[in-house]
């Protein structure tokens, strides 16, 4: 009989360790280190690149803030690409632009985008 | 107690029930990350560059709050899987006209719960906009 209570609670101290060790920490909201994600940016460069071009190359983007002066992308990175469409690992592109409409910072925030948490 | 907790506290009771360090499902917003956005410098661009983009925009983008869940046990039905005990937590964060921050407050919410209580608390509803 105790054995029987004994194994399940020891079941679920092995298990409760194993999957908050699997999924627990993984999924911590930050940015990304600029000089590993510039090789997914591709066109995107501050003081250069207009918001006609990133909306010509990305489209609408997926939420606007500040009047239009920040554009942000839901991104995904998938072999060695940022891509618009993916269903895993949602990242957020944040673009601000100058009041000439020119790049003037950019950030990719890991996890960042809206509904990251439904796709972890 | 509502019918969901009670139904929850008997499985437990009648299960297994492991406390756990207290970790983050999913997407967490890191304690350090956040305090590094002090009120009257950061703006709201600068918690949209830091944090990303919030799950809830409240009166006309006054107000953000971002959620994340935080489990504190987990509980297991013999020959089931373990489900997490959480409890959901929210970061409120309230601009100025100005767009500069001037609250930040964390909220942790009721366990399984949904954000519709902790939104009023946020946005301390009829108060009129704080000047910095």
């Amino acid at each position: 009989m105790l054995r029987a209570i004994y194994l399940p609670i020891k079941l679920t101290v092995f298990v409760s360790l194993l999957v908050a060790t699997i999924i627990g920490c993984w999924g911590t909201v930050q940015n990304f280190d600029q000089l590993s994600t510039s090789k997914y940016e591709g066109f995107i460069h501050d003081g250069n690149t207009t918001k006609k071009e990133v909306i010509d190359r990305l489209g609408p983007a997926h939420s606007i803030y500040e009047n239009g002066k920040i554009l942000i992308y839901n991104v995904y990175l998938k072999d060695g690409r940022m891509t618009l469409e993916g269903n895993y690992k949602c990242h957020a592109l944040v673009l601000l632009f100058d009041e000439d409409n020119f790049l003037k910072r950019h950030r990719l925030i890991r996890y960042g985008c809206k509904n990251s948490e439904k796709e972890l | 107690m509502t019918f969901r907790k009670t139904l929850l506290c008997l499985v437990i009771m009648l299960a297994g029930c492991a406390p756990t360090i207290p970790h983050g499902l999913g997407r967490v917003y890191d304690k350090k990350v956040y305090e590094t956005l002090h009120t009257d410098e950061a703006t709201r661009t600068d918690v949209l560059m830091t944090l990303g983009e919030p799950q809830y925009r409240l009166e006309e983008d006054r107000f953000f709050m971002y959620e994340w869940v935080v489990v504190y046990a987990w509980g297991y039905i013999p020959y089931g899987l373990p489900f997490p005990i959480y409890w959901p937590h929210y970061l409120c964060l309230e601009f100025t006209s100005d767009s500069f921050l001037i609250r930040r407050e964390h909220f942790i919410g009721d366990m399984y719960g949904k954000p519709e209580k902790t939104i009023q608390k946020c946005t301390l509803m009829n108060q009129p906009e704080k000047t910095p």
